[in-house]
C-alpha cells in the first residue's frame, strides 16, 4: 500500500521543495500550511507520517506533535520534524515529544528521502506485526 | 558548468556565479556580479526557481518595512524562512546571511546591527539572476 505523508509548513517554498524532492517516490503527499490545519488533517486522515515544521504562527510544531501523539486517532502516525532551527534543545525537545527524527533546513534532498523512507519502512513493519497479532488474537478467541 | 540535473544533486550545494564558477565571494566585498542558483538546471528545483526568486523582492521590502515599524517578530519570521529555503533552492549564501541576521535578532542586538545584517542579505539577493528590484517598490 502506498504510504501517506502529510507536510505541515507555513512556508509555501518549503512545501514545494519537499514535493519536488519526493516527486519520483511512491508516496501519497498532502499539505497543510498552518499548525492547526495540519493537526486537523493528521487527526482525521491519520497519515503514516507527518513532516512537521516547528516555527509556525499561532500553533507551533511542538504543540502539534504533542497533540498528535496524545490522540488515539493519530497515535500510530510517525512525526519527523523539519526545522530551520539547529539548536540542540529543539532537537532534544522534538525527540522527547515522540518524533522519530529531526531534519534541519536547508535539507539535502537525498538525506531527507532516506530518513523519511527509513521511518516509513519501520512503520510498515510495525503495522504488519501488529496486524498479525490482532489476527492471531481473533483466531484464538474464535477457536 | 552547472551541476547535472539528476537527483544526486545535493540541495544546498554551492551557488555559481554567471561564469559557472562556484561563488565563494563574501558579500562584504561583493561585486555586482550576477549569482545563479546551483540548482538552476535541476529537473524539478529549476522549475520552481522563478517563483522563489520572484517572491524575494516582496520579502526584502516587507522585512525593511517591518523593521521600520518595530515589528521584529514578523521581520525575524521572514529571515527565518529565507534561512530555511535559501540552500534548498541552490543559494547557500542566502541561508548563511539569513542565519547571521537571525542570530542578531535572537541576541536582541541593536537595530543598527540588525539593519546592517539585513542590508548585507539584501545586497546578495539583488545580485540573483532574475531578481527584479522594481518589485520591491511595488511590494512596499
Amino acid at each position: 500500500m502506498t504510504p501517506s505523508l502529510l507536510v505541515v509548513d507555513d512556508d509555501a517554498f518549503i512545501r514545494q521543495l519537499v514535493e519536488a524532492t519526493l516527486a519520483d517516490d511512491d508516496v501519497h503527499l498532502s499539505f497543510a500550511s498552518t499548525g492547526w490545519s495540519g493537526l486537523e488533517r493528521a487527526l482525521t486522515a491519520a497519515p503514516d507520517l507527518v513532516l512537521l515544521d516547528i516555527d509556525m504562527p499561532f500553533m507551533d510544531g511542538f504543540e502539534v506533535c504533542k497533540l498528535i501523539r496524545s490522540d488515539l486517532r493519530s497515535r500510530r502516525t510517525e512525526v519527523v520534524f523539519l526545522s530551520a532551527s539547529s539548536k540542540t534543545e529543539d532537537k532534544v525537545r522534538g525527540l522527547e515529544l515522540g518524533a522519530s527524527d529531526y531534519v534541519t533546513k536547508p535539507f539535502d534532498a537525498d538525506e531527507l528521502r532516506a530518513r523519511l523512507h527509513r521511518v516509513l519502512k519501520a512503520k510498515a513493519a510495525s503495522d504488519a506485526t501488529r496486524s498479525r497479532r490482532v489476527d492471531d488474537f481473533i483466531a484464538r478467541a474464535l477457536a | 558548468m552547472y551541476p547535472s540535473h539528476d537527483n544526486q544533486v545535493a540541495i544546498g550545494a554551492g551557488a555559481t556565479n554567471s561564469n559557472g564558477q562556484e561563488d565563494r565571494s563574501n558579500t562584504r566585498n561583493a561585486t555586482a556580479e550576477v549569482v545563479r542558483s546551483a540548482l538552476a538546471n535541476h529537473k524539478t528545483i529549476g522549475r520552481l526557481l522563478p517563483l522563489f526568486i520572484g517572491d524575494l523582492p516582496g520579502q526584502v521590502a516587507s522585512v525593511f518595512a517591518l523593521i521600520a515599524e518595530g515589528d521584529l517578530i514578523a521581520a525575524r519570521r521572514i529571515v527565518h524562512g529565507l534561512k530555511g529555503c535559501g540552500g534548498g533552492y541552490g543559494f547557500p549564501d542566502i541561508t548563511r546571511l539569513a542565519t547571521q541576521a537571525e542570530i542578531l535578532f535572537d541576541q536582541g542586538a541593536d537595530r543598527i546591527r540588525v539593519q546592517g545584517a539585513l542590508e548585507e542579505l539584501a545586497v546578495y539577493l539583488r545580485r540573483i539572476e532574475g531578481y527584479e528590484p522594481s518589485r520591491e517598490r511595488v511590494a512596499a
